[in-house]
């Protein structure tokens, strides 16, 4: 491709004068100039890209050959594994490259949350992330559905029961989600068409939506500095360089590290002792057998546990309920809680590495705790740490104010 | 980005991932180990006969067909066909059963379930000691029951070959114990004596401790009268079977580990080399 804008020869010629290829080309690619300074945790968004396109290829081969029938879906489920060529690879990358996409999505957030990815004049993109977020919940538990296991039914089953604690219309509310009285044949039909087209469609369009929001902004960087703000004589960054061609083959070294760990995982342990695939899920769904323990997928029990760390009110589930909900959404809002001088945790004080250390140690210790069956104690546990990962966002503005912050240098830092 | 800290994070995040699953597969102390072998194909051989000589009649292995057998078995399919095919007519044919799920309702309480995945839901461990574990109760329908699996449907199918197996005068005694303790506990607590619920407390656990020592030396069952094999042998069957049943869950398993070996060797080059590509072309970023 040419360098030169004047180039209006040849076949690319030919294409400019009806769709700016070059030009995007240029600007989101060549000559998008992303801060020097990315360390190991910018790999997450390219790799949460790679996965993305994983889902999207494995979803539609498997769709190929499964039958989504309550009557149909177990056994077809096994007739891509033993019958279909290379049926049993195709659902161990879906089914692998479903953890490996909260597994990416987490450390991508966090990364957020150390260098301050959210604050002005990056809101937009942060909240396009959120909704990107919850798009993959929804994605990831309906698509957990369709193997129409015990745990693909059961696991269900308690979370449409969630919305039955609405006051009012929660009854209503989860008759029309499961579409019957129970969850059926009906709930998995549309669970599926939910699962394979309006949700991707909409994870697609919201992902345009975050690269796009992403260029307007510019990358934020290690040291939360604007690299736009010290630009040469030609208008660009002193401390940015071309997207293309230095972080694609940095991004394609990041790639392959990360291939090696999501091959290990789908060739020697797909089920990886039960968290990406539960044992109970290898028995077909029966509505007349509840199993002994209903677990959700490792990636939502850090909410499920906050649900559980909630005593009811009046017999009512509705405060768990809102407590989950509370924990999802107050993510949101973290734009405008954020009330430091400075972006990255490298320039800020005690406080916020302590906070943003009790944050990490609470949704780890809730993920755990939403695993087990509750006792006594992890009751308590649970509402510790419920209290803990609260605070992390609603005493925000109070001690993001009281951190004494560190001088942020000019120029990005190596 | 230096690549030392690369190195050093990646190691950080696969050994945090390594000991989550170790703590999730620990905690099963009620089992013994199987100790199968999944590449000895003789011993799987040996389960699938004993599989078709004695389960298959009521458990049939429904999302697999008898091709399995031939292909990863390496048993000659006219042998299959002879002597291993109840059902069907043709080794492509789903490994069923002639008994209806009505009439298996109502002979066992409840119709005995297909076990094509029953490895991957129990693990093998719990399934040999699930086969170890029957013991004569004349309380059941089949005066059989099972410590592993309480109250179980299932007649003792490998008995013949076991034996008629009790358990031993010394896990009675303990066993009747626990049992009376645990009554005197409740009594205690009722009346509020807390000295007296320590001490029933005392006995259980010290009874409990010595069930699970008969547990560990073998001798909290006995053969009351001998089957056809010694207590050795029938471990090796029960072995080789759930071998077997470990493999009808997921046939391809070897097929994986194998190709598995393959892609992270080519993955692990190729990291090489996007290393230096990415090394070269950022030389002159300072």
């Amino acid at each position: 491709m040419s360098d030169s804008e004047n180039n209006q020869d040849g076949f690319m010629g030919w294409v400019d004068a009806r769709f700016p290829a070059t030009k995007v080309w240029k600007e989101h690619i060549s000559e998008y100039y992303a801060p020097k300074n990315f360390n190991f945790w910018y790999f997450f968004g390219s790799l949460a890209m790679v996965v993305l396109v994983n889902q999207i290829l494995t979803g539609i081969w498997l769709t190929m050959n499964y039958d989504p029938t309550a009557a149909g879906a177990f056994a077809s489920v096994e007739y891509i594994m033993r019958d279909v060529e290379w049926g049993w690879l195709l659902r161990y990358m879906h089914s692998t490259g479903a953890s490996a996409f909260f597994v990416v999505i987490y450390l991508h957030m966090f990364r957020g949350l150390m260098y301050g990815s959210y604050r002005a004049p990056r809101e937009l993109l942060w909240i396009f992330g959120m909704i990107i977020y919850v798009l993959l919940m929804a994605e990831a538990f309906m698509g957990y559905l369709l193997p129409w296991g015990q745990m693909s039914f059961w696991g269900a089953q308690v979370i449409i029961n969630l919305f039955g604690a609405v006051p009012f219309i929660g009854e209503d509310l989860t008759l029309w989600i499961r579409g019957d009285y129970v969850i059926s044949g009906a709930t998995l039909t549309r669970f599926f068409a939910l699962h394979v087209v309006a949700v991707p469609v909409a994870l697609l369009l919201m992902v345009f939506l975050h690269l796009v929001a992403l260029h307007k902004v510019g990358s934020n960087n290690p040291d939360g500095i604007e690299i736009k703000a010290d630009k040469d004589e030609n208008g660009i960054p002193r401390d940015g360089i071309p997207f293309h061609p230095y972080y694609t083959v940095k991004d394609i070294l990041g790639v392959a590290g990360f291939l090696i760990f999501f091959a290990a995982a789908l060739f020697f342990a797909p089920e990886m002792g039960g968290y990406f695939l539960e044992p109970p899920n290898f028995l077909p769904a029966d509505p007349l057998t509840t199993p002994e323990h209903i677990a959700p997928v490792w990636y939502f029990t850090p909410f499920y546990a906050i649900l559980r760390a909630i005593p009811s009110i009046a017999g009512s589930a509705f405060p768990g309920v809102l407590a989950m909900g509370a924990a999802i959404f107050v993510l949101f809002l973290l734009p405008w809680l954020d009330k430091s001088d400075v972006k990255s945790i490298r320039y800020r004080g005690w406080i916020y590495k302590l906070m943003l250390t009790l944050f990490v140690i609470s949704f780890v210790v809730l993920g755990y705790l939403g695993t087990q069956s509750p006792t006594d104690a992890m009751t308590l546990l649970a509402r510790v740490m419920t209290f803990v990962y609260f605070m992390f966002f609603l005493a925000m503005p109070w001690y993001t104010r009281l951190d004494k912050t560190k001088p942020v240098p000019k120029r990005v830092t190596h | 980005m230096n690549s030392l800290k690369l190195f050093k994070k990646l190691s950080l995040l696969i050994i945090t991932l390594g000991i989550t699953v170790n703590i999730m597969a620990a905690g099963s102390a009620e089992t013994m180990p199987a100790n199968i072998n999944s590449k000895d194909t003789i011993s799987l051989q040996k389960g699938a006969r004993t599989y078709m000589n004695y389960c298959v009649a009521c458990h049939s292995m429904e999302y697999m067909r008898y091709d399995a057998l031939v292909e990863f078995l390496e048993i000659p399919a006219d042998i299959v066909e002879k002597n291993l095919m109840f059902s069907g007519t043709k080794t492509s044919d789903h490994i069923t059963n002639s008994m209806s799920k009505a009439d298996a309702q109502q002979w066992f309480g409840k119709a005995p379930p297909d076990l094509t995945l029953i490895g991957r839901v129990r693990g093998a461990d719990w399934l040999y000691t699930y086969l170890k574990s029957f013991y004569t109760d004349n309380s059941r329908p089949f005066n059989v029951n099972n410590t592993l699996f309480k109250d179980v449907g299932m007649p003792h199918v490998l008995a013949p070959l076991q034996g008629v197996q009790v358990k031993s005068a010394t896990t009675v005694e303990l066993e009747a114990k626990v049992a009376a303790a645990n009554i005197a506990k409740g009594v205690a607590m009722k009346a509020s004596n807390t000295s007296e619920v320590a001490t029933q407390q005392a006995i259980i656990d010290e009874a409990t401790l010595a069930i699970s020592d008969l547990k560990h030396n073998g001798t909290y069952f006995e053969i009351s009268k001998a089957g056809t094999m010694t207590a050795e042998e029938y471990d090796v069957v029960v072995r080789d079977l759930v071998n077997f049943m470990d493999f009808a869950g997921e046939p391809g398993k070897l097929e994986r580990h194998a190709l598995g070996v393959k892609v992270i060797i080519f993955l692990l080059i190729f990291f090489v080399f996007a290393y230096f590509l990415k090394k070269e072309y950022w030389r002159d970023i300072h």
